[in-house]
């Protein structure tokens, strides 16, 4: 009786999984422009690891610079969110232009899946051995994902709706 | 009339609701295989009307065919709804590697939930019916999360009749995966048929769901939309 309790249980989970993710994909298809910007975390920007953020891909620090400046694990949350944001905007201006480049779209995919595993990497192994040389080389890596892949926005932007790129690079 | 006799009729009556209103949505050009799936639902459950007749094991025959075609027709139906996900999408083809690593990773949990149970001394069709009916359970289940899996980590969206699909054959597997891992326990007859009642009940939900979905203005951001040309404020 308690084993089948327990497998119960355990299938209302998946049920409760299922049914967070389709309440998560339902918000996406309602969401705006507007609200796709307002979802970018502005309390940090990679404005501090490159000169030419969001216009050219590449870092212009160290990676024990690039760890000073994206102020640890704080910096790498960033990265994780706004990849996942960018994405969504990336999908958004897929679906409202018929000109959107479709090998741009899955680089921007590609970037946000690699850029995601590579910050949890090394948030995990910021856990166990806080700074070390390992989590700085990830952090660094994911940093150099990121700035690629703001920049590949930008040029999404401006080739399909160049009039909102000004709101892109401010909310960045 | 039994409470068996009126979820039949009720489901008779509910899919053919159903298929006129995806004839009338043209859902058949974009979704064949569900559309197929609805028709051969139709067929077999008005020919199940006539089969409880029959002697029992030609019954049972009949009744695992039925199962069977039922279950790999729901499977079909995941993955158009998959690459309809990548159409809509204009995403290339996953890997099949990627596929692969998360259908097994699925498959395992789900499988690792179950209480796999076969009784060796019973008849070979009652254990063939235990499995099919054991096995389909968990393989609709770890291919619907194969494909949840898979859209999140490519971060792609879903149009709304797609979403609808999967959302009702999703609760649907899930009731039928509890009422088999309960089935496996068995606590007697009576209860066992009252958990099949509440299965198909748990069918005709999914059925008035679609029904009333379907019913309503079609919504924005399906494949069938047109576009629209610029970003909207």
């Amino acid at each position: 009786m308690i084993l089948a309790l327990l497998q119960i249980a355990a299938i209302v989970g998946v049920a409760l999984y299922l049914a967070r993710w389709r309440k998560g994909v339902r918000r996406r298809n309602e969401q705006s422009w507007d609200s796709l910007l307002a979802r970018l975390r502005p309390d940090w920007s990679a404005r501090e690891l490159s000169d030419h953020f969001l216009w050219k891909e590449g870092l212009s620090a160290t990676p024990e610079d690039a760890w000073q400046r994206m102020e640890g694990p704080k910096g790498l949350w960033v990265m994780y969110q706004n990849a996942r944001v960018m994405l969504e905007m990336a999908d958004y201006a897929a679906r409202n232009s018929d000109s959107a480049d479709r090998l741009l779209l899955e680089t921007l995919r590609s970037d946000a899946m690699q850029i995601r595993v590579c910050v949890l990497a090394a948030l995990a192994q910021y856990g166990f051995s806080k700074a070390s040389e390992g989590v700085r080389v990830n952090a660094f890596r994911a940093a150099q994902m990121y700035t690629g892949m703001a920049a590949r926005m930008t040029q999404l932007l401006q080739e399909n709706a160049a009039f909102i790129v000004p709101d892109f690079v401010a909310a960045m | 009339m039994t409470l068996d006799s009126a979820l039949q009729l009720a489901g008779l009556g509910l899919q053919a609701v159903l298929f006129a209103l995806l004839i009338w949505r043209r859902v058949y050009r974009t979704l064949p295989v569900f559309f197929c799936y609805l028709v051969w639902c139709l067929c077999s459950d008005a020919l199940a009307i006539v089969a409880v007749r029959w002697p029992p094991e030609v019954y049972l025959r009949f009744f695992l065919v039925n199962l069977t075609i039922d279950d790999l027709f729901l499977v079909a139906i995941l993955i158009e709804l998959g690459r309809a996900v990548l159409r809509h999408n204009r995403a290339t083809a996953p890997g099949r590697f990627l596929l692969f690593f998360l259908f097994v990773l699925a498959g395992l949990l789900v499988f690792s939930l179950a209480k796999w149970v076969v009784a060796p001394r019973a008849p070979m069709l009652e254990q063939l019916y235990m499995i099919l009916l054991q096995g389909f359970a968990i393989l609709r289940v770890a291919v619907l999360l194969t494909l949840v899996w898979w859209s999140s980590l490519k971060g792609l969206r879903w149009p709304n009749y797609e979403l609808q699909i999967a959302s009702g054959l999703g609760f649907y597997a899930i009731v039928a995966l509890a009422v088999v891992i309960v089935h496996t326990h068995s606590f007697g007859w009576a209860q066992d048929h009252r958990l099949d009642q509440i299965q198909v009940a748990s069918y005709l939900g999914v059925l008035a769901y679609w029904v009333l979905y379907f019913s309503q203005k079609a919504p924005e951001g399906n494949i069938s939309m047109h576009k629209r040309k610029i970003f909207c404020y």
